[in-house]
């Protein structure tokens, strides 16, 4: 009999397969680049950082090494009120690195990002600005690769992967990252990149300005500023060769509490911007689909939880009549398949979605450079990964509708 | 954008009715394979109900070979009834014919057996096991009946009556009045009837110290 956790099941996979359908039409399509290259203007990278002792070094030496002329390049690093001796090490390497400008700038109060990257923002005179996060690590090229198309944008972002792959956890998140970039990449032929990732997003300086600098109340100020950019009716890029690499959670708690922000950085954007949800354009659509996206994922977790109290029952009652009696079972077993045990309707909306995710994961493999797919990472992926994601996605929005914010 | 968003719409839901009527199509050959067992018990059941007529002339002997593979068929068919029933998205057996046909099969091995056991000296313990809806002590009862099955064997032979599906049958009704059962779970052993009883209970009930 069709009962409502049936209903539900069916209504959560054909939705999930409409947004793979959707991407792979998308895909099919290809979109087109825009966007034209600039002679080496100068540059700012701005810097924030708060209690960043043990990446701030390499993050500035990872600008040291760009390959870019030193005088067309100006860092202006905030400390965000640091107490454990950023400001000191980042003093070290000035003084050994006397041939880079290097502005510091200090907030007595730990101010957050956002207003730390508007610090450097007003201090800014060059015509191109960049954000770094100080627990990222920039490829030499990179800098020249955002330039090829940022005139005319407002943005242009980098595809950014782990800095790290030695262990399964990171490689599990390495996955999401390609495929991540990879749509991104997808997203900005189409013209509705959705982010401009803290570590070497690169800004029209102007553009920034006119709209505001960033939103110091966001949880998620990267994300934020794409939709006031929008709203400005300005452009934003992605340039998949210009890789930078991030430091990674090390622990499945700190990955929920991760996510948990940037979903809630979304959440918060879709309240301030919520006529983007029916926007007429590509952009608006992602932004619904996004939201979409969302549902199905909290949708996933309640699936979980339903499906197994269901289960829970007989299993209970199992135990109650025949104690640990399991002997008689586990002789008279015998594997018989039953073809017509199969429900052919679930499996096929499971098997859709599945079949996409993974060409969309092959897909991004053979476009990416950096890595390569290894496929019992890829299983541990489709099966545990998400479900992960789905745990943060429902702690993001109890707290946004509790409204609360810390993180 | 709008022109995707449509197309997409538009190939999710060829996705889901496919989907849907594989789902029926599954289900009509479900209901196909529930019938052709139940069939083929019915066919096997009327068999034995008549030798068991023949019993006297034909000698116990020879009928004692059929008797425990015929009781693997018996509860390999209703499981699959029950999953198949459970699964669909239609109802299968909306008026239990289906399911009466198969307690008829039921009854007749139980009418087989018991005859089998009274002239031929069976050693087994044939229980009568009436259940209702909405009863979870008759879940225990049957995940219990079920172990003793599975770990005695042909020793102990179950014969359940869904009465839920069974209420309109007028044999499992007679067979409930002759029982005087009155509530659910109920057990027939030996001519006697018990409520639930505890797994250690039932095992001494069901096993007499045969087994």
């Amino acid at each position: 009999m069709i009962t409502p956790f049936t209903l539900f099941t069916w209504v959560v996979l054909t939705l999930s397969t409409y947004i793979s359908i959707y991407y792979l039409l998308m895909y099919l399509e290809g979109g087109k680049r825009e966007g034209l290259p600039e002679e080496e203007p100068e540059v700012t990278i701005a810097v924030p950082a708060h209690n960043e002792k043990g990446s701030i070094y390499r993050c500035l030496e990872s600008i040291y090494g760009l390959d870019y002329p030193q005088d067309k390049l100006r860092v202006i690093f905030v400390d965000d009120g640091s107490t454990d001796g950023t400001a000191e090490v980042v003093k070290e390497f000035v003084k050994k690195h006397a041939d880079l400008q290097v502005l510091m700038v200090r907030h007595r109060k730990n101010k957050g990002k956002a207003a730390a990257l508007n610090t450097a923002l007003k201090l800014t005179k060059t015509p191109y600005f960049v954000t770094m996060d100080s627990d990222s690590f920039v490829d030499p090229g990179a800098l020249r690769e955002l330039l090829k198309c940022a005139k005319g944008c407002a943005v242009v972002t980098p595809a950014v992967i782990p800095a790290r792959s030695d262990r399964r956890f990171h490689r599990l998140q390495a996955i999401e990252y390609v495929y991540g970039n990879y749509l991104a990449n997808l997203l900005s032929g189409f013209d509705a990149q959705m982010v401009a990732p803290g570590p070497f997003s690169l800004f029209n300086t102007e553009m920034l300005r006119e709209v505001g600098g960033f939103d110091e109340t966001s949880p998620t100020e990267d994300l934020e500023i794409i939709y006031r950019l929008r709203e400005g009716g300005h452009r934003v890029m992605m340039n998949y060769r210009a890789v930078v690499r991030t430091e990674t959670p090390s622990s499945l708690g700190e990955l929920i509490r991760q996510r948990k922000r940037w979903h809630l950085g979304f959440f918060d954007a879709l309240e301030k911007h919520r006529g983007f949800l029916v926007h007429r354009s590509e952009f608006g659509a992602q932004t619904a689909l996004k939201a979409l996206f969302f549902s199905i994922s909290a949708a996933f977790l309640i699936l979980f939880i339903w499906g197994t109290y269901r289960g829970f029952l007989p299993v209970y009652t199992f135990f109650k009549a025949v104690g640990l009696d399991v002997l008689p079972y586990l002789r008279d077993l015998q594997l018989k398949f039953d073809l017509l045990g199969i429900d052919p309707q679930v499996l096929l909306y499971t098997s859709i979605t599945i079949v996409l995710t993974l060409f969309f994961i092959v897909a991004s493999f053979r476009k990416s450079e950096e890595l390569h797919i290894r496929p019992l990472d890829s299983i541990i992926f489709l099966m545990s990964y998400g479900f992960a994601l789905s745990v943060a996605t429902v702690l993001a929005v109890v707290s946004w509708i509790r409204r609360d914010y810390k993180w | 954008m709008v022109k995707r968003a449509v197309a997409a719409a538009f190939l999710t839901a060829l996705v889901f009715l496919s989907g849907l009527s594989l789902g029926f199509f599954w289900d009509t050959l479900r209901t196909q394979r529930s019938e052709q067992r139940i069939d083929e018990l019915v066919v096997y059941s009327s068999a034995l109900f008549l030798e068991s007529r023949l019993i006297e002339d034909a000698g116990c002997e020879s009928l004692r070979p059929v008797l425990d593979e015929a009781m693997e068929d018996l509860s390999e068919a209703l499981q699959r009834y029950e999953f198949y029933t459970k699964q669909s998205r239609v109802n299968l057996d909306s008026e239990n014919l289906l399911y009466r046909r198969y307690l008829m099969a039921n009854l007749r091995y139980w009418f087989f057996y018991k005859e089998f056991k009274e002239r031929c000296g069976l050693n087994s313990t044939i229980v009568l096991f009436f259940f209702g809806p909405d009863c979870p002590d008759c879940d225990v009862m049957s995940d219990r009946l079920t172990l003793l099955k599975k770990k005695y064997g042909g020793d102990v032979m179950v014969f359940p009556i869904n009465m839920e599906l069974a209420a309109r049958d007028p044999v499992a009704n007679t067979l409930k009045s002759i029982y005087n059962v009155t509530s659910y779970p109920s057990l027939i052993v030996n001519g006697k009837k018990y409520g639930y009883l505890e797994k250690k209970e039932l095992e001494g009930l069901v096993c007499g110290g045969t087994c």
